[in-house]
């Protein structure tokens, strides 16, 4: 291959010619401009000396149509091809680079591909990178630029490396692709986030919050920590019985549901109070079609509603006020389109007789054809808004023309219907006159402006002034000369000026109204706010005439509201507690002042003034750099942090102290400077105690626990341990940092580990404590066997909060329980030889001497051969209680009919024991799948206790049922009964009831032990129902056989 | 001379092999009640001698033999050529130890301590397979 490559190559080199390289042919844009380079002044030389393997690495560049890039020699000279050029834009690099240092070019990324170059060039294989972001300068600025690139070596005829080859693609598309999917899914949540409406979104039954917006944690007054991931009715409770019902119908039924001026109880900025919201409860669903969850939006009407409420309360007494007045009063029912009126309107419309009742259709009449349409675009706003408002002609009885003015409000019903509308009348008619008159004369109005207590100004259709009234030359002091044109706007403030050109400009071309304020110079010099109401003229038969405008003065309006902003945010803050004491400092002044409360808290008299050098002489000392350094940064107005600091004061000479919290934040002028810095001051005594109490209960905790012989762990609700006692580290001989680093298994014994993992994620995943066994490293190699537990610690709601864990040192025990099971093991297998033996010879003698007419031998054969057999089970049970310990009980599984195993056990049963009459009652039958011989095990370990422990009686029933997919054996006897304080234990191993008569009946203890193992190996149940002297029943279930069950009900 | 004493081996029905005396002897008496011929061995060691000596059908071995594994045994006869088809049951009173016997080629198993007729059964079992 190489060598087709190198053959390949040489006909790209002809005859050398003036610049040492026209031998080189094709290769486009990049070839040309090889060619025409004088080389002999370069880096690399003339083509002539260049050694061959750069002649092929170029050959190859240029006819490739990958991009490529060569560095050649010591001075990383730049070689590239036409496929390369777009990825170095328009402009910056082409085509100088070619044949010049890498290092000069490639200036802004040298730091990120030296050392790739490096890597190559010092042999140690090439780079492979993907998706690889290298800005790089083109197009006249710094692109961000994703590369898939390989650096690769090229290697001189002496074998050394001599240059570095570079393919690259540039990804930048498909890597701003990815980009832009990423954010396109951030939007939905942004969307959410900055929607100026309230929405929250509520997961789950028990409605988690996902996600709540800026506007609705204003609205709750609660921040996102408080809120979010937390059930709603757990951080609001006090919304829970106006909004359960709601959010249980949306969840059950999924319909929508939109809630109209609702009052919801809500406890907020530190109070109780009623807020009014208008909202939709939208289900949000699943894929399924499952309702997963609630998208609330919701916006907050209090304002709006309270005001409602209180104009209803009016409303009578406002029938009474207008009754009285000029305005004639209307109430129109929409129900049944009635329309009740005063005696006023009546005479509005030109009748003189009270009693003359109209109809709607009559009054509609009267309405001047011209004006019908104007009136009906203000019924259909008033639908919208609420609000009427028009003013129309009516043409009397007796032909004349009179103007009204009809004002009207919309009431609505509690569902938000409107129910009817309630307005007033006015007749107009001398205005109307008179204004018309007004606008047919300039002179006129020059007149009444001139007289007017607001400034006017009027403009041509050039924009430029052309009219000021008198009141606005007095003002300015000026002479209409100055102001005309462009003059008047030499008195505007020039931090408005532009703005107002802007507005009067761009309202002009568009020939609309517009409202600006600004501050204009006054006749003394002083700058004064002004409003200005613009409004463009027209002529008659609408041709547009230039503007006029009205301003006032509202300097002490603008500086009121000023203070009353500043003044506001002070008293929110006050506000927010009673307790809270407020403070104020003046940057200006460097004077503080406190309220009583926090008079009170920092210890000095009601009298006394505050003062910055009473302020810093209360706080502790070691508290005061804290806060300077807290305080400059929010002084700084290029930081503006809000002040928010907790130190201690010392309140008298005994040294008392107390801790508190203040909070605040500086204001700022249109300078920059702060003029303001107030907030709030809290005691937290009690908290910083209660804190200082939970740190000394920890440290108590940690004591402890380093005391303890046994591990002490802790973990978080995710599994993450986080805690160790002093035990762990020195019976590991590992450092914190080391188990920090490396992870607490490092110590669990290989063989342990996986099935550690496994238990320990059950538990975190289940909230089950976790139980488990296993080998421990110790700081000596030796590996010794534990017993951990651990347990979680919930908080309120039962939510995992931490696990906390000890591990005991069990390794003798397990050693012992190991000896003690090898040991039953041998036993067994000791005892069983000499059994087998003696019960061989009894069958032996039984098989040839027992038909013989010896009654005695064959009662002895027959005796000591049930004795035996007791005695093999006895041995047996030992062997199975090592097993069930060692979870090596092995269940051989066949699938047979329980009645038939139970008939077959029962004969066995009787074959040896008449004492007791078994009575069978098959009230069921089913197949299960299970271990015949252990079942088995499991009814004579019952029959046989039940025999043993009734004496007295005669029969023990055996009954079968079914209850669901299970079938139930019970075995009842009527003998001694067990107390129920007892109940529980009867199944543990080797547990015997006390008592004198128990202790007279023989046995191990390990019969119910066993049976309850092999019971609940079987996915089965067991349970007891007695009563002293009252005889027991022990019932255990069994899963019937799916499989059979299915075909026996066929 | 060798050949002709490899001749005259004596057949018979079962070779009990139990390093309890007793043991072994009581199942010799079964079997024998039963009606088949049989010869015992309780010293693992000599195994290989008595097989020189007799052609049994079927061999009944315990599987633990005081210093021998039975399986060991029974593993090498399923391996050799003339003693492959040798029917072979395995006994012991070691729980699972049914498992390993058969892993190591026993042909049935028998549990210590066992039923007379259950015995009698499996070796008439098996001595009824090997006639047919």
């Amino acid at each position: 291959m190489a060598q087709n490559l190198l053959a390949f190559s040489e006909d790209f080199f002809m005859d050398i010619k003036s610049n040492g390289i026209n031998f080189l042919s094709g290769g486009g844009e990049m070839g040309e401009l090889m060619r025409s380079k004088d080389w002999r002044q370069s880096l690399v030389g003339d083509p002539v000396t260049w050694p061959q393997s750069l002649r092929t690495s170029i050959s190859i560049m240029l006819n490739s149509r990958f991009p490529m890039f060569l560095f050649w020699g010591p001075d990383l000279v730049c070689f590239y091809n036409d496929a390369y050029r777009p990825s170095l834009g328009e402009s910056g690099k082409h085509p100088q680079m070619l044949g010049e240092r890498g290092e000069i070019y490639w200036v802004e990324i040298w730091h990120i591909i030296k050392p790739l170059i490096d890597q190559v060039l010092a042999g140690k294989g090439g780079t492979w990178s993907e998706d690889q972001l290298i800005p790089i300068y083109r197009n006249g600025t710094l692109e961000d630029v994703y590369w898939t690139f390989s650096y690769s070596a090229v290697n001189d005829e002496s074998g050394s490396t001599s240059g570095v080859f570079v393919t690259c693609v540039e990804t930048t598309g498909k890597v701003k692709n990815l980009q832009e999917i990423e954010s396109k899914r951030n939007s939905f949540k942004n969307m959410v986030v900055q929607a100026p409406v309230g929405v929250v979104i509520l997961k789950g039954p028990d409605l988690i919050v996902e996600i709540a917006n800026e506007t609705y944690l204003t609205i709750i007054n609660k921040t996102e920590k408080e809120f979010v991931g937390l059930p709603l009715f757990t951080s609001l409770p006090e919304v829970k019985d106006a909004v359960k019902p709601i959010t249980d119908e949306v969840l059950k039924t999924g319909i929508p549901y939109n809630g109209y001026e609702f009052e919801i109880p809500l406890h907020r900025f530190g109070k109780s109070e009623l807020g009014y919201f208008n909202f939709v409860y939208q289900p949000m669903r699943e894929t399924d079609g499952s309702i997963s969850g609630i998208m609330v939006v919701v916006t907050e009407v209090t304002d709006m509603s309270l005001a409602h409420r209180k104009s209803i309360d009016t409303e009578e007494k406002l029938k009474i006020i207008l009754g009285a007045s000029e305005l004639g009063t209307w109430e129109w029912i929409l129900k049944t389109d009635t329309v009740l009126y005063s005696k006023r309107y009546l005479d509005i419309f030109g009748y003189d007789d009270d009693s003359i009742i109209l109809q709607h259709e009559e009054i509609l009449r009267h309405i001047h054809p011209a004006d019908i349409a104007q009136r009906q675009e203000s019924l259909r706003e008033a639908f919208k808004t609420g609000n009427l408002s028009y003013t129309a002609r009516i043409i009397w009885n007796d032909k004349t023309i009179h103007w009204i003015e009809v004002v009207g409000k919309m009431f609505y019903d509690e569902t938000n219907k409107p129910v009817k509308m309630l307005g007033t009348i006015r007749d107009v008619t001398a205005q109307k006159t008179y204004n018309q008159r007004l606008e047919e004369s300039e002179l006129r109005f020059r007149t009444v402006a001139d007289m007017a207590p607001v400034f006017i100004w009027m403009a041509g259709t050039d924009m430029l002034c052309n009219f000021f009234n008198k009141a606005w030359l007095h003002f300015r002091g000026r002479s209409i000369e100055a102001e005309y044109g462009n003059g008047w706007a030499e008195g505007v403030h020039a931090d408005d000026l532009q703005r107002c050109m802007d507005i009067y400009i761009s309202s002009f071309e568009k020939r609309e109204a517009f409202y600006m304020e600004y501050r204009l110079q006054r006749h003394d010099g002083e700058f004064r706010w002004i409003s200005d109401n613009g409004v463009p003229r027209f002529t008659k038969d609408g041709l547009f005439e230039g503007y006029i405008g009205a301003c006032m003065d509202i300097h002490e309006r603008i500086i009121f509201e000023q203070k009353l902003k500043d003044s506001e945010s002070r008293l929110r803050i006050a506000a927010m507690s009673s307790e809270l004491g407020t403070w104020e400092y003046d940057p200006a002044t460097e004077t503080m002042s406190w309220d009583s409360a926090s008079k009170q808290l920092f210890g000095s008299a009601e009298d006394t003034a505050g003062s910055l050098e009473l302020f810093w002489s209360k706080v502790h000392p070691e508290d005061r750099d804290a806060i300077m350094q807290k305080m400059l940064r929010a002084l700084d107005p290029a930081i503006a942090d809000n002040y928010d600091a907790e130190y201690r004061v010392q309140l008298n000479e005994s040294g008392e102290q107390r801790w508190l919290h203040a909070k605040g934040k500086a204001f700022f002028d249109e300078k920059n400077n702060p003029y303001l810095f107030s907030g709030t001051v809290l005691d937290i005594t009690e908290k910083r105690i209660a804190l200082d109490e939970l740190k000394a209960n920890e440290e108590r905790f940690r004591f402890l626990a380093n005391a303890m012989p046994q591990f002490v762990w802790t973990g978080t609700a995710d599994g993450n341990l986080n805690y160790f006692n002093a035990a762990v580290y020195s019976y590991s001989g590992l450092t914190p940092e080391q188990i920090a680093k490396d992870g607490w298994l490092q110590i669990v014994h290989p063989e342990d580990s996986g099935e550690n993992i496994k238990q320990w994620m059950h538990s975190i995943q289940t909230g089950n404590p976790f139980l488990f066994e296993h080998r421990f490293k110790r700081h000596d190699g030796q590996y010794r066997w534990q017993l951990s537990r651990a347990v979680p610690q919930k908080d309120e709601l039962g939510r995992i909060q931490m696990w906390v864990g000890t591990s005991t040192d069990i390794d003798e025990i397990k050693k012992h329980e190991e000896q003690k099971n090898d040991f039953i093991k041998m036993a067994n297998h000791e005892l069983k030889t000499p059994v087998t033996t003696i019960k061989g010879y009894v069958q032996l003698l039984l098989k040839t001497h027992g038909n013989k007419t010896d009654e005695t031998l064959t009662n002895a054969l027959a005796t000591i051969d049930r004795q035996v057999k007791k005695l093999t089970s006895l041995v047996s049970d030992l062997l199975d209680i090592t097993k069930i310990e060692t979870g090596k009980l092995p269940l051989n599984t066949e699938v047979f009919s329980l009645n038939s195993l139970i008939g077959e056990t029962i004969k066995d049963m009787q074959a040896s024991t008449q004492s007791h009459k078994l009575e069978f009652k098959q009230l069921a039958d089913a197949m299960v799948f299970a271990d015949k011989d252990r079942i088995s095990q499991v009814l004579l370990n019952l029959f046989t206790n039940a025999f043993k422990y009734s004496p007295k009686a005669d029969r023990v029933v055996v009954e079968v049922n079914k209850e669901d997919d299970m079938i139930v054996v019970s075995v009842q006897d009527f003998g001694i009964g067990i107390a129920i304080e007892d109940q529980n234990m009867i199944f543990d191993r080797f547990y015997r009831v006390s008592g004198k008569d128990e202790k007279t009946y023989p046995g191990f203890g390990i019969g119910l032990f066993i049976v309850k193992e092999i019971i609940l190996r079987h996915n089965g149940r067991l349970r007891v129902k007695s009563e002293k002297n009252k005889g027991a029943t022990f019932y255990f279930s069994l899963p019937v056989h799916k499989y059979v069950l299915s075909l026996s009900n066929d | 001379m060798y050949y002709h004493y490899r001749m005259i081996k004596k057949g018979i029905d079962i070779l009990v092999i139990d390093d309890d005396p007793d043991l072994c002897q009581l199942m010799e008496m079964m079997l024998k009640v039963a009606g088949f011929t049989t010869t015992g061995c309780n010293n693992p060691l000599f195994i290989q001698n008595v097989l020189e000596t007799i052609e049994p059908r079927a061999i009944l071995m315990d599987m633990l033999l005081s210093g021998t594994d039975g399986r060991d045994i029974c593993r090498v006869l399923k391996s050799s050529a003339e003693t492959k088809h040798k029917m072979i049951i395995m006994t012991s009173a070691h729980p699972d130890a049914e498992k390993t016997c058969r892993e190591a080629g026993a042909d049935d198993f028998l549990a210590k301590p066992f039923d007379m007729d259950i015995l009698i059964k499996k070796v008439t079992d098996i001595i009824n397979k090997i006639s047919s």
